[in-house]
């Protein structure tokens, strides 16, 4: 016995030390002050429990022990009372008032000032849809965020419940439809982080992520200029074949491109489109690869999502593809 | 008692032979037997659905399912271990061990336990069926709206629907049955501070199971509305509201773990006495512990609900009531090893298991107090880290002590000793394997997995973590699978066991092993039934308190009502299921009149001679009436679960109601009360000659009841057409919003309990008249129980009218 004990403690000494894994998807690897916050928590409650439990493991290990010194000890209802009901009280107690604080600090940490920077995301089966009010700005399946400025996400889902979670960042928040939440967000330093939908949204709540791109305040200027709403430019040849295919496919009855004819809401708007990290939202690279690939038959690499496969000759995608390159 | 008499005595408890005779067994044995390999069964099958899932996961991208199919796997693993194993497998244990304990001869009602066996296999059946069809539910356990809603989902979810509302009612009428044993039919002298910790477990968990299976159910068929006829309950676009489904989703779901894991507490303060070989230490604080559990489990669902954006108060709230249960637990972990301080266990098998518990128990535990803390639970809420956690509370706190108790009461009903060293191979398999499978979720839960992921990136960098897990789950596959060889074996050739194998403490081991199926000949302290006739099942009940004796009470034989009463509710929810409607309405009319069968027993009156006699010889009544009969507690638990879908649906329209910017929705005018007054003064004037008559019966003779009960049904006859009238006129679309859906379902529960009250009414006056006008005795009984109905239905009246009518007005 004391042979697979020492073999489990082991394992877990390896498997807690391991962390060797993502610094982009992890609550151990905070990024603003709120992480640091929640992290710390983490820790003290990590602690907590390690030592909780040491303490009761050596407890049952002197009472099970064949030969001790403490057989004496005669524990009745007062040892009762006292280890399992006035100090557990007391620690957690700590506990309470320390969370308290926690929830408190992250709170006011996430306060709206004049600066503050307004985003709506709305949760669909199964992408992301992104809305600055202030600049007019419609994108999908990614969020640019200016370093060490406040952001106020407004959360709303237009099907199912989604919830909205970045952990590097902040703890996670439900998307409901018909209800509004608020989630509060600041960043430190400029850097790349992944959000994924942390509630069961359906088939695809697996490949449902997105990337947060927080840029320092002057290339967030940078972007906000690039993406706002302009007129669209002047299209080459086969660009403009390509526009004919994007209507002729009827790609317009789901996608929307700001300055076109294309309206259609069902699917992530395509404004942006070139400028884009990912394809399916967050699940992958987005380059000509796995663009043509997606366009073709989306159903391969994210089986069961609502998009229909397209059928192009291989001339009409390039042309399709020519036009796409231009949305940025 | 001479042989010959011994004979028929036994004979009198034995089952029908023959094929169609295993259909008609009531005794609480065999069908304590049935309730606990079927839900193994279950068990083993959410367990290889449990494989599945880790071979899918053992790889990043893995293509082994894609994502309908995981979906699936995802949602029948937790749905029957949650539903159709742990319940049903602690239920069976105390229907076959409860009477052994507390020295009774069979449960309070051995048919009500037959039909829950049934309506239980059937359920489980419809659940599993759904694969056939290829769609089995996919919305997960917990089924949260509106992905479970028309919209989102397919006919998987009308499976997982109507089987889970098949499963409660087993489990709620099992619930009804365990607490009326334990109350009524302790041994003489066992007073309520005596019983046996596992039985005091059961009584309490039957009693939450009143409460909460019972707003479940309430949940499952506002959701079915919505589905099959349109209603708008969790429809946001209709004025519904998708987080009433979790509010009344957790204020069952977070009892239900508790009503796993108390009956587990019980098996554990039960084995941990026999190793340490003294009596539980701190008995009377564990007792209380299991209470104070119950209560504040009530109090705790919203901590399932920290990331929906609530306030921050309630939350605060919350999280204290979580803590507060955390030191009941303490409680309980101190107890046990005050037990066993210096007592030098013998490691048997059963002890294994439990020691297993502890361990893995405390840790859940813990990171049960680390969820509880909102602010990280905003961080580890539907990842890994919770996954993890529930599993070490669940298989730790629930499957451990599940097997422990196998391995203890198992010689005890089979008559077979399993192989310890086996035995002890077997724990340790399943031990080494469960810390293998689920310590690295902890991790993975903060590296960022989020739960219900049917793949993952590469990129997260927890593809080692998952591989390890998947290891551990086939070690822990193993380890079942030898423990349950072990179990098969043994029943061919181990060595027989005697009546106390482990040298416990408790009544069930002064039992031979396996005990005959009357359990007690002559229950200890109890007065010999030797003057009974031999055909004539009977048990000695005692007072609900002190454990005195009351009353003798004749309890049923074989028979088929139960098994027909069940198959009729399973073609009613079939019917509901293929939206064959027709179906339903006469699978309704069976089931009355199946019930209306079942209560028509006219076995129990024993000729005049033999109550003269039996009577003398014991010195108690043969005709328990009011609050000695178990049969009238029975009615006061069944009442409080009508009470309860009540209080559930009048939960839900105050909560829409909170949630609209106007009550009524859509500028629906309120209706004048008129109406639905009259009719509810009718009803109330109907229950008046009914009251007299209750009262008067006893000095003035039966003559009275056929003229008043007359009167009463005639009356409450009008009251009916009144309320339905008044429903028609108010003219409601039910799918128009959910005000109008809540009003709509709260009209016709009051009109289905008038309804009900006129039939038990009407069944009543037949049965007197089926008797030529000679009043018997137990009609007595019948009717105090039918005038509880009747006025519980008139309470509901004038509440119904309170707040469908003036509330609005008043506070609108």
């Amino acid at each position: 016995m004391r042979n697979y004990i020492k073999v489990l403690t082991l394992f877990f000494l390896c498997n807690l030390t391991s962390c060797s894994s993502n610094s982009f998807q992890s609550l151990w690897h905070p990024a603003s002050a709120s992480a640091r916050e929640l992290k710390n928590l983490s820790v003290v409650l990590f602690v907590m429990s390690f030592i909780v439990f040491t303490v009761v493991c050596l407890l049952l290990f002197l009472a099970l022990k064949k030969d001790s010194g403490l057989f004496r000890l005669k524990p009745g209802n007062k040892f009762i009372i006292v280890s399992g009901f006035i100090i557990p009280t007391i620690i957690l107690t700590g506990i309470l008032i320390y969370s308290l604080r926690t929830s408190v600090n992250i709170r006011s940490g996430s306060a709206t000032g004049a600066e503050t920077l307004q985003i709506k995301v709305i949760g669909h089966q199964w992408w992301w849809e992104v809305h600055y009010p202030d600049h007019k700005i419609i994108t999908a399946n990614e969020i640019f965020i200016p370093a060490g400025v406040p952001v106020n996400m407004e959360l709303t889902s237009r099907d199912v419940i989604h919830s909205f979670w970045i952990p590097n960042v902040q703890g996670k928040m439900d998307m409901i439809p018909g209800v509004t939440t608020r989630l509060g967000l600041q960043v430190d330093n400029p850097g790349e982080y992944r959000g994924q939908c942390a509630e069961f949204c359906g088939l695809q709540h697996a490949l449902m992520a997105f990337p947060l791109v927080v840029l320092s305040r002057e290339d967030f200027k940078v972007w906000v200029k690039k993406s706002s709403p302009k007129k669209r430019p002047i299209l080459s040849v086969a660009a403009i074949e390509g526009e004919k295919v994007f209507f002729k496919a009827a790609c317009n009855a789901c996608h929307r491109i700001e300055g076109t004819e294309a309206k259609g809401l069902a699917g992530p708007d395509l404004t942006l489109l070139a400028e884009r990290k990912t394809l399916g939202s967050g699940s992958l690279p987005n380059n000509h690869h796995y663009l043509s690939r997606w366009i073709l038959d989306s159903q391969k690499l994210k089986p069961l999502n609502r998009m229909p496969p397209t059928e192009l000759t291989p001339e009409e995608l390039k042309f399709l593809l020519v036009y796409l390159e231009t949305l940025k | 008692m001479n042989e010959k008499d011994l004979k028929d005595f036994e004979r009198s408890w034995e089952s029908t032979e023959g094929f169609w005779g295993w259909f008609s067994v009531v005794n609480n044995q065999p069908l304590g037997e049935r309730f606990m390999v079927t839900s193994m069964i279950f068990f083993l099958m959410g367990g290889l659905l449990a494989l599945l899932m880790r071979i899918q996961l053992a790889f990043p991208d893995n293509t082994f399912m894609g994502p309908l199919v995981y979906n699936q796997v995802f949602t029948m693993h937790g749905s029957t271990m949650m539903f159709l194993f742990a319940v049903p497998f602690l239920e069976g244990l105390a229907l076959y061990i409860i009477p052994l304990m507390i020295g009774s001869r069979d449960v309070a009602f051995p048919r009500l336990s037959a039909y829950s066996y049934w309506v239980y296999l059937f359920g489980g059946i419809l659940f599993f069926v759904s694969f056939l069809t290829g769609s089995a539910p996919d919305a997960g356990w917990f089924a949260y709206t509106p992905l479970s809603g028309p919209r989102y989902s397919g006919i998987g979810i009308d499976f997982w629907v109507l089987g889970l509302g098949l499963v409660e009612l087993a489990g709620i009428a099992t619930g009804i049955e365990l607490a009326v044993t334990v109350l009524k039919l302790r041994s003489s002298g066992m007073s309520l501070n005596k019983v046996p910790i596992f039985a005091w477990t059961i009584l309490v968990v039957s009693l939450m199971i009143i409460f909460a299976f019972t707003v479940l159910l309430v949940a499952t068929f506002l959701l079915e509305f919505d589905r099959l006829l349109g209603m708008r309950f969790f429809d946001p676009s209709g004025g519904g509201n998708s987080l009433l489904w979790q509010h009344l989703f957790w204020f069952f779901g977070h009892p239900e773990v508790y009503i796993m894991f108390l009956p587990a507490t019980g098996i554990v303060s039960t084995i941990i006495p026999m190793a340490a070989g003294r009596k539980l230490k701190g008995h009377t604080l564990v007792a209380l512990a299991v209470v104070v559990t119950a209560f504040v489990s009530f109090g705790l669902w919203v901590h399932h609900m920290f990331t929906t954006g609530l306030p921050e108060l309630a939350s605060g709230f919350f999280t204290a009531a979580s803590l507060i249960i955390a030191t009941a637990s303490g409680i309980q972990i101190f107890a046990w090893i005050a037990t066993l301080w210096g007592s030098r266990p013998v490691y048997s098998t059963p002890f294994l298991f439990i020691m297993g518990f502890f361990l893995i128990f405390v840790l859940g535990g813990l990171t049960g107090v680390m969820v509880a803390v909102v602010p990280f639970d905003w961080q580890v809420h539907d990842t890994y880290f919770v996954v993890a956690h529930f599993h070490y509370v669940l298989i730790g706190g629930v499957v451990f002590p599940v097997f422990g108790a196998i391995a203890f009461w198992g010689p005890k009903i089979t008559g077979r000793l399993m192989n310890e060293k086996v035995g002890a191979r077997s724990f340790w398999l399943m031990f080494i394997g469960f810390n293998l499978t689920f310590f690295p979720m902890h991790i993975m839960g903060l590296l960022g997995m989020p739960r219900r992921v049917y793949t993952y990136a590469a990129s997260l960098g927890i593809g080692q973590h998952n591989m390890l897990s998947t290891a551990g789950a086939f070690i822990m596959g193993l380890g079942v699978f030898v423990f349950f060889m072990n179990f098969l074996l043994s029943l061919k050739r181990a060595q027989t066991a005697d009546s106390n194998p482990w040298e416990a403490d408790g009544l069930e081991w002064t039992l031979s092993s396996p005990p005959p199926i009357y359990g007690f000949l002559s229950p200890p302290g109890m007065p010999s039934l030797e003057g009974a006739p031999s055909k004539w099942r009977a048990t000695v009940i005692t007072s609900a308190m002190e454990g005195k004796p009351q009353a003798i009470q004749w309890l049923p034989g074989p028979g088929h009502i139960p098994m027909l009463t069940a198959l009729s509710t399973l073609l009613f929810f079939m019917g509901l299921l293929t939206k064959l409607y027709l179906v339903s309405i006469v699978a309704l009319i069976f089931t009355v009149g199946f019930i209306s069968r079942w209560n028509w027993s006219s076995e129990d009156e024993l000729g005049k001679s033999d109550v003269t006699k039996l009577e003398a010889a014991t010195g108690l009544s043969t005709f328990p009436a009011g609050s000695q009969s178990p049969s009238w507690w029975g009615a006061v638990f069944f009442i409080t679960v009508l009470g309860m879908v009540f209080s559930s649906l009048c939960f839900s329209y105050f909560y829409l109601w909170l949630n609209s910017h106007s009550w009524p929705q859509d500028g629906i005018a309120l209706r004048e009360p008129s109406g639905f007054m009259v009719a509810t003064a009718v009803l109330l004037f109907g229950n008046a000659p009914l009251w007299w008559t209750k009262r008067e019966v006893r000095r003035r003779g039966y003559r009275f009841l056929y003229t008043s009960m007359m009167v009463s049904l005639f009356m409450s006859a009008l009251a009916l057409v009144l309320f339905l009238r008044e429903l028609l006129d108010m003219n409601l679309n039910f799918q128009q919003n959910a005000y109008s859906s809540s009003v709509f379902v709260l009209s016709a529960f009051n009109i289905l309990l008038v309804f009900f009250s006129i039939g038990s009414g009407f069944h009543l006056i037949s049965r007197l008249w089926a008797q030529k006008g000679q009043w018997r005795y137990p009609l007595l009984l019948q009717m105090q129980i039918t005038h509880l109905f009747w006025m519980f239905g008139a309470v509901i009246a004038v509440l119904t009218g309170g707040v469908l009518y003036f509330l609005p007005g008043v506070i609108g």
